[in-house]
């Protein structure tokens, strides 16, 4: 009997060893995710500079950027002939 | 299949426009201007264009730097002026009645410069040390310099205008070999170190990477605050040796001299290929940037545009620039 008996004893231990370190274990990464965090908040640590890519934001459609484009040269081109008119004392 | 292909032409050509548009701009209104003026495509001239362009072509180099880390220098202009100034008051005359350091002994035209660049450099460090450490954007901590820096040149100079120098530091500006100004020359040493700087070291391929993903640069090992810092220090270096060039050049420096030469050399590195967003961005790109802004204020001149109607237009090509190099980043997202 006591043969029987001695395998289920140690499979139960066994069980409750692997359970307590699942808790160990569970506990470490809520320890670990809880300093990350504040880590994270920490100012100048692992914050993202502020500058990330000055376009990265705009989200604007070729074509609209093509117009404008169009348009700013052709202000160049009246700003230029303003420019001669006044330079000739026309203007 | 014919139809694909034309659309592919038609894409490229498009592509091509859009990305040298200034390029071919300042190359027509150039052959436009030489077909109407006699002077124009001279040896005099051409000179000229290149004697200009040397000092502003230093100041763009250093503008590059923080430009490609995502950066910008709005101290740039005013950092200049302050070199110029220094330069001055180092460099003068000694019989010179209007000196402003009566006490300071005659000293060589190199160490002169060695002290302004030196001085220089601190303020390069504050500009660094605020971005790479405080996290402070670039555009404000550089327009908070700006201010100090314009207001220390103000306080030195006593808002006076600073002249007569001594002839050995007048010569660095008029003196050639053979034919080639020494200024030409300065700048052409500066572009081949600052090539080799961006392309053949460590410093270079850090600051590409910083320029390219911050983040990721610094995961992969780059001593991110520490490039930074050597960027601006490098770049307020640039800024002291223009001034000095400049001071040289004009004969006398103020508390204008400098002004509005940020602008220029953004707009230039932008003309030029480098991306206001970062990564991207070459020293022989920079150059035919500084080229096609000189040029264009040449033909502006030539053309006999009223100076007025000149800011406008340059301010226009600045605004171009950037709209050209925001279409570039959105046609590839």
């Amino acid at each position: 009997m006591p043969d029987l008996q001695q395998p289920a004893r140690t499979a139960e231990e066994q069980l409750a060893e692997t359970q307590q370190k699942l808790a160990e274990a569970e506990k470490q990464l809520a320890e670990a995710q809880k300093a990350l965090q504040d880590q994270e908040q920490q100012p100048g640590k692992a914050r993202k500079r502020p500058i990330e890519g000055i376009y990265d934001k705009i989200d604007v459609p070729v074509k609209y950027v093509d117009y404008f484009i169009i348009a700013v040269l052709v202000a160049f081109a009246v700003v230029v002939g303003l420019g001669i008119l006044s330079g000739k004392g026309i203007l | 299949m014919e139809t694909k292909a034309k659309k592919m032409d038609a894409k490229a050509v498009k592509n091509f426009l859009s990305n040298n548009a200034i390029i071919l701009l300042v190359i027509v209104l150039a052959l436009a201007v030489g077909l109407k003026t006699n002077n124009f495509f001279t040896i005099k001239n051409v000179r000229n264009l290149i004697i200009n362009m040397s000092p502003r072509f230093i100041i763009a180099c250093g503008v590059s730097g923080c430009l490609i880390t995502k950066g910008t220098d709005l101290s740039a202009g005013r950092q200049v002026g302050l070199a110029a100034c220094l330069s001055a008051m180092l460099l003068q005359s000694v019989d010179y009645s209007a000196r402003v350091l009566t006490g300071l002994p005659d000293i060589p035209v190199f160490a002169g410069m060695v002290i302004v660049l030196l001085i220089m450099a601190c303020f390069g460090a504050i500009n660094g040390c605020i971005i790479a450490f405080l996290k402070v954007p670039p555009f404000i901590a550089t327009l908070g310099t700006q201010t100090i820096v314009y207001g220390i040149c103000s306080v030195i100079t006593n808002n006076q205008p600073l002249g007569g120098f001594k002839s050995s530091y007048s010569k660095v500006a008029t003196g050639s070999i053979a034919v080639i100004p020494y200024l030409v020359i300065f700048a052409a040493l500066v572009g081949v170190y600052m090539w080799f700087l961006y392309n053949k070291t460590r410093h270079g391929k850090y600051m590409y990477a910083i320029g390219g993903n911050e983040n990721a640069a610094q995961v992969a090992g780059v001593n991110v605050p520490a490039t930074l810092i050597r960027i601006y220090i490098l770049a307020s270096v640039l800024y002291a040796f223009g001034g000095f060039l400049l001071g040289a050049k004009a004969g006398g420096a103020s508390t204008a001299t400098g002004f509005g030469y940020e602008l220029e050399a953004i707009a230039a590195c932008t003309v030029g290929g480098v991306s206001a967003n970062g990564g991207v961005g070459t020293i022989p790109g920079v150059l035919v940037g500084v080229l096609v802004f000189e040029t264009l204020k040449i033909c502006l001149q030539f053309l006999g545009v009223d100076p007025a109607y000149t800011y406008i237009a340059q301010g226009l090509v600045i605004v171009l620039a950037v709209a050209l190099d925001l279409r570039k980043y959105l046609a590839k997202k």
